[in-house]
């Protein structure tokens, strides 16, 4: 077990690595420099700003240098911002993001699992329609239309909750649950799916034969043998949602980092975007990592292949 | 004799989108306390559904329990909620299964699917129940049973984790097992050992067992009496001697000359020809009338009655009649089979 985790972080930091390589150049390759919006400068201004950030330089140079400071683990000075450093640029923005991630996905799979379970056992029953429909709902509507009704029914109309900023915990509350409407119906849906599944399978009625009851078929036998597939989506879809969703962030003014990921494109703030993107991806490759290690949590099966290894 | 189960007109019907299959078609069993019951017959016969009823396994919808009883030391579990039956089963009733492979829950040990009966039932603490596990396994012929016990089910081998489902079945000590072909599944040396197994533990323990299976090999060697089930209904009834060597349902004969025999060739296997009757629209008559080469036109038309040939052997069939033509068996079938 030991040896398979060192191998997949050496494996994550190749991964990291040839990210690094391939947004690099690809930003490169966008039009503009980060003083096109600048237009009051003139040319001799310019020339001393690039050459100050070292900007004049080779495309091949620059990517060397960069990946020499990533090395050590420096992500480089923004642009927009005068003289901020990346990493704390990064950490004072994740804040919000991480909370409003974490929170809808705590209640969205919740609420999402309890459904698909409902549907499962409820099969073709009215309960069962009732979940398939939210789930469709949530699914097929943009998570924006759904911040937008909430702004004007429950913060404007009803005045339940504030309808922007962050100043508190009751700030949360809108983003959380517009940004959860998605997880629920993903997690509905598979889990639905997967306990149906498990249900008809012959360990349910071994179970039931020894006497255990309805319930704790279900939650003894059953939910476990369905996680699979269901922490294979829910995994990644975390991280997206804890690093910033751009729409939600923007819609409620939550200072996160989607919303500063955005900026920084349209700036070309080179050292803004590399940071934030690998950022991103070191996040996915862990929650991935993360994602395997519990296969072998929920299922001895693959421990034991995972433990040969 | 007493009968520790009487199961009497059982009919039990699914409703699908091709409208009521009717499985079970007014099934009488009588299980005497401590004998192994075979209910033989080739699939789709109703077998499974009736055991399955017994244990009220059957999953309402589609399936229910159109009429008659189930009893149960007298009391009838037809009438029973799913409550009630929870405390029968595991504990009074156990069941096991034809598929081992399949038939244990790939995430848990080994020892807790022992133990989880044992705590649901006898309310024992953790350090009783895995004491008991433990027995059990040794019980069944699993070595190093302490190492086992901590293992899960893909670290046993198909015959191994069939022991371990008899071990759980086994637990609460039940008066009644009901087997669903629990040798299908197994290698041939591996069905001899599990059937010597469960004969062994029978002796130990006084249970009662209903052995389902389609191999006459194996009731010969496994019980004492045999009910033949063809189309949802039994058609014959006796002790294994009168069903092997004095049957007298034209289905049975068909049954035992299909047993492969020892030093015939290829060529020589025999089947029954056509199918079995389709359940959702039930044949008016005797089930087997249009596949028997001796049907004569009231079998079509109507289904007998069960006719009594000695104390413990009935059949039903036209031929019993005293205006029917005589027919004997055509051909000596050999008992013996498979093993």
């Amino acid at each position: 077990m030991k040896g398979y985790i060192l191998k997949r972080v050496l494996y994550m930091f190749i991964t990291l690595f040839l990210i690094a390589s391939a947004t690099f150049f690809l930003m490169k390759i966008m039009p503009g420099t980060p003083l096109s919006n600048a237009a009051k400068l003139t040319a001799e201004q310019e020339a001393i700003i690039l050459e100050k950030y070292g900007l004049n330089d080779p495309v091949p140079v620059q990517y060397v240098k960069y990946m020499a400071n990533l090395a050590v683990g420096d992500l480089g000075i923004s642009f927009q911002y005068d003289g901020r450093n990346v990493t704390s640029l990064i950490m004072s923005r994740i804040g919000p993001s991480a909370q409003l991630g974490l929170q809808s996905m705590i209640f969205g799979s919740i609420f999402g699992i309890l459904l698909g379970i409902i549907s499962a056992i409820r099969y073709n029953t009215i309960w069962d329609y009732g979940a398939t429909f939210v789930a469709v709902i949530g699914k097929s509507i943009p998570s924006f239309v759904f911040a937008a009704l909430l702004q004007y029914y429950v913060g404007v109309k009803l005045q339940w909750f504030p309808v922007a900023f962050w100043e508190g915990w009751e700030y949360s509350v809108m983003p959380t649950i517009a940004l959860a409407v998605f997880v629920v119906a993903v997690s509905a849906r598979f889990t639905r799916t997967e306990m149906l599944e498990v249900m008809s399978q012959d360990f349910i009625t071994t179970a039931r034969a020894k006497g255990v009851s309805g319930f704790a078929v279900v939650f003894k036998h059953g939910i476990r043998n369905a996680m699979i597939p269901l922490i294979t989506i829910l995994g990644p879809l975390a991280v997206g949602l804890m690093t910033g969703t751009l729409v939600v962030e923007k819609i409620f003014a939550v200072p996160g980092l989607g919303e500063q990921f955005v900026r920084s494109i349209t700036t070309n703030d080179y050292p803004v975007i590399m940071g934030t993107t690998l950022f991103f991806s070191f996040f996915l490759i862990l929650v991935i990592l993360i994602v395997d290690i519990l296969y072998g949590v929920i299922d001895p099966r693959i421990r034991l292949a995972g433990g040969k290894d | 004799m007493e009968h520790i189960l009487e199961v009497k007109n059982l009919h039990v019907s699914f409703d699908t989108f091709v409208g009521e299959v009717q499985a079970v078609r007014g099934v009488d069993i009588k299980l005497n306390k401590g004998e192994t019951l075979a209910i033989v017959g080739e699939s789709g016969s109703g077998k499974s559904v009736t055991s399955k009823s017994i244990m009220r396994l059957i999953p309402n919808p589609p399936g229910r329990i159109k009429e008659g009883q189930i009893l149960f030391q007298g009391k009838d579990l037809a009438q029973y909620s799913e409550r009630q039956m929870q405390k029968i089963r595991g504990s009074e009733i156990s069941m096991i299964f034809q598929d081992p492979m399949t038939s244990l829950n790939p995430t848990m040990t080994v020892g807790k699917q022992i133990m989880e009966g044992l705590r649901i039932h006898q309310k024992m603490s953790k350090s009783q129940a895995t004491a008991r596990a433990l027995e059990l396994l040794k019980l069944v012929g699993i070595p190093n049973a302490e190492a086992r016990l901590k293992q899960y089910p893909h670290q046993f081998s198909g015959g191994m984790r069939q022991r371990v489902v008899i071990a759980i079945a086994l637990a609460c000590n039940p008066k009644i097992l009901i087997a669903d072909e629990p040798t299908t599944a197994l290698d041939v040396t591996i069905q001899a050992q599990i059937l010597d197994l469960m004969k062994d533990l029978q002796d130990k323990t006084g249970t009662a067992i209903i052995l389902i299976t389609h191999d006459l090999g194996v009731v010969a060697n496994a019980a004492q009496r045999v009910a033949v089930m063809y189309g949802g209904q039994i058609v014959e009834t006796g002790t294994v001697d009168e069903i092997f060597y004095k049957p007298k349902h034209p289905y049975t004969w068909g049954l035992l000359a299909s047993m492969p025999k020892l030093g015939a060739s290829d060529t020589d296997l025999i089947a029954i020809p056509g199918s079995p009757p389709d359940l959702s629209d039930p044949p008016k008559g005797c089930p087997f009338a249009a596949r028997c080469p001796h049907a004569m036109k009231v079998c079509v038309d109507h289904m007998p009655d069960a006719t009594e040939v000695s104390g413990t052997h009935k059949a039903a069939c036209w031929l019993l009649d005293e205006r029917a033509p005589k027919v004997e068996k055509p051909v000596e079938a050999s008992v013996g089979g498979a093993r």
